[in-house]
């Protein structure tokens, strides 16, 4: 207790001063080396542009983070109820789970343009992108986590003459949690690479469109600034993950 | 035919084992063996003599190979529908997630209760295992004996009739094992309850029953059976210092050393 008393300002305090000091020399020592501003534009002038084309970043961030968040629900939820499937038929898991394992090592990037062959241009073929790429670490989180009650508890639940149905929901459920949000932390941020990636593929709107335009354009402070914005996006949907987490496991601490 | 008269448990030319593949590993077999209503039956052996395994076919857990196994008069099965049957196991297995007071009301929110279920309040049962005051405590801040008076604590608040008890303070320190062997004994007393009790300790199983079965491995088999009615009464008390449990706990020693 005491221990971390002392460390905790610590914790906060390092991680605050290393980040500002890669600012700083970003800053500094970038102009100063002679790297152009077209190649690594220096914190001030990204900052710069998001005052400048707030209007124009703002109007492609929304449509990215509803790609993302969409993708997100959808992959991870299709990911929750195949999980939920499979363990309570084994047959269909030991069909079609070898099928899932060799549709996942197909490439995002290969599988992207099929997508769009197949969903057009709008903005559902970005959420499915985004849900392809959340949807296999979970499903295969969640089967291990609904896996996970020991042979003793499966056993109480046994003697207590429980139904499949209940031994699902008070207990192989439960159970999963921590298996889940640990794949939704990485989901949090993959949703956002697979809505980005679905952009560049096709799209006018969107923090990927403005990528790909800005990098063909020079625009290079324009290209940083929707960088720091995916970011932002994954970092806000990763702390959303880590607030729920807190509050559902709030059991274990 | 059985007939099952006073007991609670009845096994004839009982074999138990596990099926692999088409291959059956007996554990125990060609078992004779009756529990009568209302006794405290302490069951030791060495690993893999089946003691567990015994328990596991009560609850109905592991299905017979060969033989009879009435519980109750009825098959297990029956037996674990009315809920006539609870199981202590050696960790506590309370739900992480939920309180002490949930933990205990598990048995009523799943499976079916039957109209015929008497049910114990949750609270009074709290209240006579010392565990008042901790009912909204999630079991990461319990100690290891708080955690385990939960577990009989749930065991017994559909009222069962057999209470079988798996190594159950195994992992505790002497002191708490002694607090709750006295605990138990109390509870049986005020319940009337049948328990079956596994340990790999000589005191504990010498302590508390009033008759020890000692299961010999390779193949499971009765090896010896020590009846303690007579030494210590119908209310089945004695004190650990007692010249008796001493002697018996030798001769416990020398029947495990020799089967």
């Amino acid at each position: 207790m005491l221990r971390t008393e002392i460390v905790s300002p610590w914790n906060v305090l390092l991680p605050v001063a290393g980040t500002l000091s890669i600012i700083a020399a970003w800053q500094f020592l970038v102009p100063w080396a002679g790297v152009p501003s077209y190649i690594l534009p220096t914190p001030t002038e990204i900052a710069r542009i998001f005052n400048k084309e707030s209007a124009l970043l703002w109007s492609n961030f929304w449509p990215t983070v509803f790609e993302a968040l969409m993708g997100f629900l959808l992959g991870n939820g299709l990911a929750v109820l195949l999980a939920i499937v499979f363990v309570f038929n084994r047959y269909l898991q030991a069909a079609y789970f070898p099928v899932i394992l060799f549709l996942n090592t197909i490439p995002i990037l290969a599988l992207a343009p099929i997508i769009i062959l197949v969903f057009g241009l709008g903005i559902m073929p970005k959420i499915v992108i985004a849900a392809v790429i959340c949807f296999f670490p979970t499903l295969v989180n969640m089967i291990r986590g609904l896996e996970s009650p020991s042979t003793n508890e499966l056993e109480l639940f046994r003697v207590l003459s429980a139904s499949r149905l209940e031994t699902l929901y008070r207990l192989r459920l439960p159970r999963s949690l921590p298996f889940l949000f640990s794949s939704l932390r990485i989901a949090s941020a993959t949703a956002v690479i697979g809505a980005v990636v679905g952009e560049w593929i096709g799209s006018d709107k969107g923090l990927g469109a403005m990528i790909i335009q800005a990098t063909f354009n020079y625009q290079s402070g324009r290209l940083y600034a929707a960088i720091t914005l995916c970011s932002a996006l994954s970092i806000a949907l990763f702390l959303m993950v880590v607030a729920i987490e807190r509050k559902v496991l709030s059991y274990d601490r | 035919m059985v007939v099952d008269g006073d007991r609670a448990i009845t096994a004839r030319r009982l074999n138990l084992g596990y099926s692999n593949a088409g291959r059956h590993t007996a554990v125990l077999s060609n078992f004779d063996f009756d529990v009568p209503y209302g006794e405290f039956l302490s069951i030791i052996g060495p690993s893999g003599c089946g003691k567990s395994t015994l328990l596991r076919a009560i609850a109905d857990l592991l299905e017979p190979h060969e033989g009879t196994l009435h519980v109750m008069g009825g098959n297990p099965q029956d037996a674990r529908k009315q809920r006539l049957v609870s199981f202590v196991f050696q960790d506590s297995t309370l739900l992480p997630w939920r309180t002490v007071l949930e933990n205990v009301r598990l048995t009523e929110d799943v499976g079916k209760i039957t109209s015929t279920t008497v049910r114990r309040d949750a609270g009074e049962l709290l209240e006579m295992l010392g565990l008042k005051g901790l009912e909204s405590r999630y079991p990461a801040q319990l100690s290891g004996g708080q955690r385990q008076r939960v577990a009989i604590a749930r065991a017994l608040v559909t009222q069962p009739r057999i209470l079988l008890m798996d190594e159950p303070f195994g992992a505790l320190d002497e002191i708490t094992r002694d607090r709750l062997n006295d605990e138990l004994l109390k509870l049986w007393r005020t319940t009337g309850i049948t328990i079956l009790f596994v340990t790999h300790s000589i005191l504990e199983a010498a302590y508390l029953a009033q008759r020890v079965l000692v299961l010999g491995a390779n193949p499971g088999r009765i090896h010896a059976v020590h009846d303690l009615h007579a030494m210590k009464g119908s209310d089945n008390s004695c004190s650990r210092e007692d010249s008796n449990i001493i002697s018996i706990m030798r001769q416990l020693r020398s029947d495990l050393a020799s089967c």
